[in-house]
């Protein structure tokens, strides 16, 4: 009991200074919006707990296709096709190398970006590990609606990420009362 | 004397390449985005042919029918290791059609209808082609076309090209066209006509003469590389070499080039607009070109003698748009040191008009006037004047019918006819004239889905 009380007081001060912040992306061409992530750049004293993440291989395709993760998560790599796999990133320097059906192989992300990862044996093949310094990133929706929620109140570089398209970066006041609403427009 | 009357009328009905169904369904878009009546281009049209089949910016942009990867552009970044990425269409990148005419000699004795054997209604080619088309993207800059064509006569690969864009400098300064098509010898398309199959008109001179190999004609569909590019929106050219038309293997010693500069209206690529509107259906633009291409062609003479016959053709175009009125005007000169082995040397002069006014997006209204001439060293100048009034009508976006009704004059004719150059007026010798004639009325069908 006397362990589960500070556990209760932590989660009611969490929330009662939780802020949201909601938004859509506008992506021209608008058939590229799809691969969007919009995140907090910084959330000064975050730490992270560092989690194992899953990517599937089947079917020849990655899924799914984003995976948000924080700087010192680990994602999995898992084989269920019935035919070898590879996964390689150029943005990440390395080459996990070749492994076949039911098996699997891990790598842990230890800096912020975005991280490309194909498979050499299939080239089609592609998806992105997000690493972000906090948690507090989304991926938009097919109409580019995005939520993060959970944030502390304060002021925060938002900023959106796209394989084929950008925009600036936006200062987002958050507070408890009332979500921020954002608005990007992307483009090449 | 009827095979050449035939042979006129095949050439006189070929199939117009260019209305690509492929293309509507890679972009999900109409055919009026880029045609007019097909297969004449719309400025648009001409912007993204001359781009190589691509839209203005980066094409893929503007796929909808998305592609099967052949690779992501992650692999770029392991190249050489890697093969450099491309695509597929998700789907056979084909398309299909058919065309044909029915005709109706008003004047059963007009030089049409004695080639018809006087017959008033003609429907044997009601359905006379099958054509099956194949165009898209290798990658966001190498794109392809191609035609086949089916008839009575036998199956032909009419045009395979690969194009490789953007090699150099700005977009589309410097691209490599590689395989079997028509030259650029103009600014617009060689087929931008509504009432003919080719805008520039062909004329196979030692076809007038009476060869009995392929004649040679350097608006056909040859074998070849050409150099083109698009600068500064206003500026085109090109220049190639190409097979040409022999009869045996020879070195292809094909060369030619073209100029032309377009004043006002969109520009030639649609890049650079500055997000202002084009305008593209109410354009007032004057589109000058100018071409040379030497040529060197060897066939059978009537006489089953090898020739070889080097000619030199130089001409220019001209088209002045306002709006949904149109004039396309143009000549070439050309000259043959050998249209047989015993002739002496040739010169021709072909003028052609076109004037047509969109009284609706899919009915254009008025004719082409043609004027052909053809002088040997020290002979008697022969020559034709055909006024070819019509009307061409879509009646779907993909499917039009054109009624022309062609009247001739001629002066004299070349050792063969006419009809090589697809022309019916047939003197009774070599010095008689004919005309007026009222040569027949054709109607002409075409559809491509």
């Amino acid at each position: 009991m006397t362990r589960l009380i500070p556990l209760i007081a932590l989660v009611v001060s969490t929330s009662a200074h939780a802020g949201k912040i909601t938004g859509v992306v506008d992506a021209k061409p608008s058939k590229f919006l799809k691969d969007t992530i919009v995140y907090v750049k910084t959330v000064p004293g975050t730490k992270n707990t560092p989690k194992t993440l899953q990517i599937d291989q089947k079917g020849l395709e990655f899924q799914p296709h984003i995976v948000l993760a924080a700087v010192g998560d680990t994602v999995k790599f898992e084989n269920h096709d019935k035919v070898d796999h590879n996964v390689m990133s150029h943005e990440g320097g390395y080459d996990l190398g070749v492994w076949g059906a039911g098996q699997a192989k891990d790598h842990q992300f230890t800096s912020e970006g975005v991280f490309a990862q194909v498979c050499k044996l299939h080239p089609e093949m592609l998806a992105y590990v997000f690493v972000g310094q906090n948690r507090f990133a989304a991926v938009v929706d097919d109409k580019g609606a995005f939520t993060i929620d959970g944030l502390p109140a304060g002021t925060y570089e938002l900023d959106v990420w796209n394989p084929k398209l950008k925009a600036p970066a936006q200062q987002v006041k958050v507070d408890d009362k009332s979500p921020a609403t954002v608005k990007f427009s992307i483009a090449r | 004397m009827k095979f050449l009357i035939v042979l006129s009328l095949l050439i006189a009905t070929a199939a117009p390449a260019g209305a690509v169904p492929a293309f509507a369904r890679k972009y999900k878009t109409s055919c009026v985005t880029c045609h007019t009546i097909f297969p004449k281009l719309n400025p648009f049209g001409e912007q993204f042919r001359r781009n190589g089949y691509r839209f203005p910016g980066i094409d893929s942009d503007n796929v909808k029918a998305e592609p099967v990867p052949l690779g992501t552009d992650e692999s770029k970044k392991d190249f050489p290791d890697a093969v450099w990425p491309g695509f597929v269409s998700p789907f056979p990148a084909l398309a299909w059609g058919f065309n044909g005419e029915a005709v109706f000699h008003p004047d059963k004795h007009s030089s049409a209808a004695a080639a018809d054997n006087n017959a008033v209604v003609v429907l044997d080619n009601v359905i006379e082609e099958g054509h099956l088309w194949a165009a898209g993207n290798l990658d966001d800059s190498i794109t392809y076309y191609s035609e086949l064509t089916a008839a009575s006569d036998g199956v032909e690969l009419e045009t395979a090209a690969l194009y490789f864009n953007d090699l150099v400098g700005p977009a589309h300064a410097v691209n490599l066209a590689v395989g079997k098509r028509v030259g650029t010898y103009t600014s617009f398309a060689p087929h931008s006509s509504y009432f003919a199959d080719m805008a520039v008109t062909q004329v196979p001179v030692t076809g007038l003469y009476g060869a009995t190999s392929d004649p040679f004609l350097f608006n056909d569909n040859h074998n070849g590389l050409e150099v083109n590019g698009v600068v500064g929106g206003r500026f085109n050219y090109a220049a190639g070499v190409a097979a040409g038309t022999n009869l045996d293997v020879r070195n292809s010693a094909n060369v030619y080039g073209h100029v032309g500069y377009k004043l006002g209206g969109a520009n030639l690529d649609g890049e650079d607009t500055g997000g202002v509107p084009q305008d593209l259906d109410h354009e007032q633009s004057i589109t000058l070109d100018a071409f040379a291409y030497r040529a060197i062609s060897r066939f059978t003479d009537p006489a089953m003698a090898l020739t070889k016959d080097t000619s030199v053709t130089f001409g220019g175009a001209l088209r002045a748009q306002m709006a949904e009125l149109e004039l396309d005007s143009g000549v070439f000169w050309q000259s043959d040191d050998h249209v047989t082995s015993t002739a002496p040397k040739t010169s021709t002069i072909s003028q052609w008009n076109e004037l047509a006014y969109l009284v609706y997006p899919w009915l254009a209204v008025g004719g082409r006037v043609e004027y052909l001439r053809v002088t040997p060293d020290a002979g008697t100048a022969v020559s034709d004047l055909r006024i070819v009034p019509g009307a061409s009508a879509l009646i779907r976006p993909n499917l039009k019918l054109v009624l022309t009704a062609p009247v001739e004059w001629a002066s004299g004719m070349p050792d063969a006819g006419w009809g090589a150059a697809g022309l019916f007026a047939a003197p009774a010798d070599m010095t008689s004239s004919v005309g007026i004639e009222i040569e027949q009325l054709q109607l002409v069908l075409w559809t491509a889905f």
